[in-house]
């Protein structure tokens, strides 16, 4: 499997690399790279950094729990997206101290290069353990409105550590935003699949993205009875991460769409921290062990991608999958969904990564919203 | 209809508006919940909607007040619109295939079809729009009631907000212009203040670089500032300050600066001047002649009209030839010279008369410590009678300085009188003059003798110089009317009422005055006839000429007749020969003091003359 701008390495070989870099800079003299990079493989965004810069080649990208290329999630290699002009990329440090001036940083940059009609695609590569992501989202469409397309996944490590995971020619940071803007693009497509059995639940007290209250009562207190209840077991702190992806948080919309939210982490105040921002006093309602209707969420990002593109013709797809879903689905389910989601659009090619956070939009046009438990897809198109 | 759906909606809606204190940022972000659970893509806002009329016009005229999601449309907030009033009036309705009515809308023709309107109230609408009906299964046109009610006093309130947020702006703009202001200007009079004033040298400095042309930097001082501000108070020189920087302002071309230096010094930059020096000084002068007249008319001051002099220093300056400080340096000397010249004149800064200021200034410090470092000693001149007989003496000022050595009077004392030294010096002078008197209390032919002392204008003119000499002579009662204070004419200068108030106040106490230097000054002969005065004495000069110059000796004869008439005691000073004697004789004065009869002494030879009984030469034998 494979197409021209997006090559899987199973192995790191920088001559590889470098041959490859080098045979597209002849065919595409203003070209850039998008790198994918695992985890386990961190250690090697430094020396592709150093070759890129060597070449004058521009590079952005993140680092992920993990790949996603053909139907296959990966530990190990690397994922390289061609662009063939390089678009406008920029990497904002610095967004924890100041969501608000980050997300104003951001438009003042793109806006200059949306002084046309041309479609276009916000695409964001942020650190995955930013707490403030929605709110991020909100200022941004105040801001941009409906002139770009959003879409975008959270970068950082399963285990949920700190780590620099964002990188461009230079720098490797975390607590940023790397911004892509793709043009011309017709945005991205995501769903859950999730059949919610809505439960009321109420967080009285948040910040962030940690919950710190249910029900007037210590987040975790009240999350260890709902296991109990549930399962028959003792939740603790060990255990935590692989119990909680059964019982995500869900913030209802009118639309009926639910927004999902993992809980990821403990802290020592017994708060519960989700990936993604849970608005301040929101209330919530609890996912019980929700079903997945994997063919459905397939056939749903099928049909959005053909929207957006006008044909069902595919080329080369993004793909990213939440890690918090396969958690929940485990591994076998997982791997069948990609399979099935190959085998659905058909694409020349899929490459993507397990992602800790998505943004798109469920429906056609909307508000761009943060999501977990997802599967975001866009196209990549050739000439990107 | 799932309550549990609804509530945590509306609940997190009411909180989202709760938290807002401005009216942009409250329909912001209330379109934005709304859109957030609602899946519409974008909204607007329309407040202050014309009342409702059955039939009229079809459309209405309103404002978009708010826009989110579309970036069309959020370019057009702010601006008017006219919109159908079957979109923006009537209860809260979703409505799909409405294409042509959306249409109206600016900047998003044809890509809108379904809408959900929610009356704000009677305050305006809150228009959802989509280009097809988003799913739901919720009441949306139901379920949002409470949040518009809630939304409509939250936009009452957050308008009352804004309207006292932009009054704290607008005052803390206000008092930062104003600080702003104080920062480079002066306070009392308005002009630029010593900051701006370099700020501008510098500039002027700089463009001359370019363009090789001059500029003038002129230091303005008033004459006998000092005096004014005694006899008249702060508050009359603060209004004639004003008044000068009005005058000031009125003379000086576009672009020059007129700045308030220091106290009574202004300072004018002019800039530019020609390029050629000798043109660049003649425009200059010609503009400080044009000061000079301006500031000649009189200025009232508590109510009388009063002449003031200004002296003028001129100093040009190119580019950065000299330093700024080099230049201010000549500023300053340039207006010494013109205070040197005699005041009430223009004078362009001279290198050589630099050397001459710098050692006044040194001279007036040494002055400063003359008096802690006991450096002053009084010598006493006699004066005497036509019999002979030593009536008494005058006390004079001598500076013995450890390196100078002895510092002539006439260079000392007008230093002290422009530094203020002089009324430290002048209370210790009288204050010594009384314990010589006392003490020659014992003594019974020297307790008869009268010793005359200076008070100089400066002096005299303290607002608590009465209080002062009266203090004094609660402690020398017994010798007061053997004091006889001298004044010299200059006194008269300064409020004329004032001066014979103060004269009478002492001469209750039993002392005497004297006018010092008569016919050299200003001389009013209403005033004088006033003036309780006890005794003029002739000037030197006169006695000095009387017997070469016959204009002098018609004055001498003028004063002593004028004397004779107002009942006054006449005393020449200055005498040297016997044939000055005999005239002064021959015209009818009666008193003397001069180097015939002795030179100014220290006490201890005084007394030793004194002593030896009436002079030798008594006027009779002089004049056989």
């Amino acid at each position: 499997m494979g197409c021209a701008g997006m090559i899987y390495f199973s192995s790191i070989d920088k001559l590889k690399i470098e041959a490859l870099l080098l045979n597209w800079r002849t065919e595409f003299p203003n070209m850039g790279v998008l790198a994918m990079v695992p985890e386990a493989e961190k250690s090697q965004v430094l020396k592709l950094q150093a070759l890129c810069r060597r070449h004058q080649i521009p590079l952005c990208g993140a680092i992920f729990p993990q790949l996603i290329y053909g139907n296959e999630f990966h530990c190990s290699g690397i994922c390289l997206l061609r662009f063939d002009i390089m678009p406008y990329v920029a990497l904002h440090t610095g967004v924890l101290d100041d969501t608000l001036a980050s997300a104003q940083a951001i438009a003042l940059g793109v806006s200059p290069e949306l002084i046309d009609d041309i479609p276009a695609t916000l695409f964001l590569l942020l650190d995955g353990l930013l707490p403030h992501i929605s709110t991020l989202l909100d200022e941004l469409y105040l801001r941009l409105a409906n002139r770009v397309h959003y879409a975008g996944v959270n970068a950082g490590s399963e285990s949920f550590q700190a780590m620099p995971c964002l990188f461009d020619s230079y720098r490797l940071v975390g607590n940023a935003v790397l911004v892509i803007l793709l043009k011309p693009h017709r945005g991205a497509v995501l769903e859950h699949g999730y059949q919610t059995q809505a439960q009321s639940l109420h967080a009285t007290s948040t910040d962030g993205n940690r919950i710190i209250h249910i029900d007037w009562r210590p987040a975790f207190e009240v999350y260890q009875e709902l296991v109990r209840a549930e399962f028959g077991v003792d939740i603790t702190r060990e255990n935590f991460y692989s119990y909680a992806v059964h019982f995500p948080f869900g913030i209802l919309r009118a639309n009926h769409c639910t927004l999902v939210r993992i809980p990821v982490m403990l802290d020592e105040d017994n708060a519960l921290f989700c990936i993604g921002e849970v608005p301040a006093h929101s209330m919530l309602t609890l996912l019980a062990a929700p079903r997945v209707d994997s063919v459905n969420t397939v056939e749903t990002l099928q049909q959005g991608l053909t929207e957006l593109r006008g044909n069902p013709e595919a080329n080369g797809v993004l793909l990213f999958y939440c890690a918090g879903r396969r958690q929940h689905m485990g591994q076998a389910a997982a791997v069948e969904e990609l399979r099935l989601f190959s085998e659905v659009t058909r694409p020349a090619a899929v490459a993507g990564a397990l992602a800790l956070g998505e943004i798109g939009k469920s429906t056609l046009w909307g508000y761009p919203l943060f999501q977990n438990a997802t599967l975001v897809t866009a196209d990549w198109e050739i000439g990107q | 209809m799932n309550r549990d759906e609804i509530i945590p909606i509306l609940y997190e809606m009411a909180l989202a508006i709760g938290g807002e204190v401005s009216v942009a940022s409250l329909l912001s972000r209330t379109l934005q919940r709304l859109l957030y659970y609602t899946s519409f893509p974008a909204g607007f806002i329309c407040l202050d909607l014309p009342v409702a009329e059955v039939g009229g016009e079809d459309f209405v005229t309103t404002t978009l007040d708010a826009a989110v999601g579309d970036y069309r449309l959020i370019k057009h907030v702010g601006e008017q619109f006219t919109l159908p009033k079957q979109l923006l009036l009537g209860p809260a309705v979703k409505l799909d295939g409405q294409a042509e009515l959306l249409s109206c809308m600016p900047a998003t023709r044809g890509r809108y079809q379904a809408f959900l309107r929610l009356p704000i109230g009677k305050l305006g609408v809150i228009i959802l729009i989509a280009p097809r009906m988003p799913e739901t299964g919720l009441p949306l046109t139901l379920m949002f009631e409470p949040i518009m009610s809630h939304l409509e006093r939250a936009i009452v309130l957050c308008r009352n907000n804004d309207q006292y947020t932009s009054r704290l702006i607008a005052d803390r703009q206000q008092a930062d212009t104003r600080a702003e202001y104080l920062a480079l200007h002066d306070g009392l009079t308005g002009l630029p203040n010593r900051g701006l004033l370099l700020d501008r040298i510098q500039q002027a400095m700089a463009m001359g670089t370019h363009t090789g042309q001059y500029g003038a930097l002129m230091t303005l001082n008033v004459d006998h500032f000092k005096q004014l501000n005694d006899y008249y108070g702060y508050q009359a020189c603060d209004r004639f300050l004003i008044d000068t920087a009005r005058r000031l302002e009125a003379c000086i071309r576009e672009g020059d600066t007129v700045a308030r230096y220091d106290g009574d010094e202004f300072m004018l930059l002019i800039w530019p001047l020609p390029s050629i020096r000798d043109e660049a000084a003649i425009q200059a002068e010609q503009i400080a002649q044009k000061l000079q007249q301006a500031l000649t008319p009189p200025y009232r001051l508590n109510g009388r009209e009063r002449s003031a002099s200004f002296s003028i220093g001129i100093s040009l300056f190119l580019a950065h030839l000299d330093t700024l400080e080099t230049l201010l340096r000549h500023a300053e000397t340039s207006v010494y010279q013109a205070k040197i010249a005699g005041r009430n004149t223009i004078r362009f800064f001279d290198p050589a008369l630099q050397s001459v200021i710098m050692t006044r200034l040194e001279l007036e410090a040494d002055l400063l410590r003359a008096m802690p470092l006991k450096e002053f000693q009084l010598y006493y001149q006699l004066q005497a009678d036509d019999l002979g007989h030593i009536t008494g003496a005058e006390v004079l000022l001598r500076w013995q300085h450890p390196k100078r050595g002895q510092v002539s009077p006439g260079v000392f004392i007008p230093l002290a009188e422009e530094t203020g030294a002089i009324i430290e010096i002048g209370d210790w002078v009288m204050q010594m003059a009384c314990e010589q008197l006392r003490s020659w209390q014992t003594h019974p032919h020297m307790r008869q003798l009268q010793l005359a002392v200076n008070v100089s204008a400066v002096q005299f003119h303290q607002q608590d110089f009465t209080a002062k000499v009266c203090r004094l002579m609660a402690r020398y009662d017994d010798i007061a009317s053997l004091l006889k204070l001298e004044l010299t004419e200059s006194v008269m200068l300064v409020g004329a009422e004032d001066v014979i108030e103060k004269i009478q106040i002492l001469k209750n106490l039993g002392l005497r005055f004297s006018m010092d230097d008569f016919g050299t000054g200003y001389s009013s002969l209403a005033y004088l006839k006033r003036l309780p005065l006890d005794q003029l004495k002739i000037d030197q000069s006169f006695v000095r000429d009387i017997t070469s110059d016959p204009s002098a000796a018609v004055i001498i004869q003028t004063i002593i007749g004028m004397a004779q008439n107002l009942g006054l005691e006449v005393i020449a000073e200055g005498l040297e020969t016997k044939e000055q004697l005999a005239l002064l004789l021959q015209y009818g004065c009666r008193h003397y003091q001069g180097y015939l009869l002795s030179r100014p002494v220290p006490v201890d030879q005084f007394e030793a003359v004194f002593e030896q009984g009436p002079l030798p030469l008594s006027i009779k034998q002089a004049l056989t």
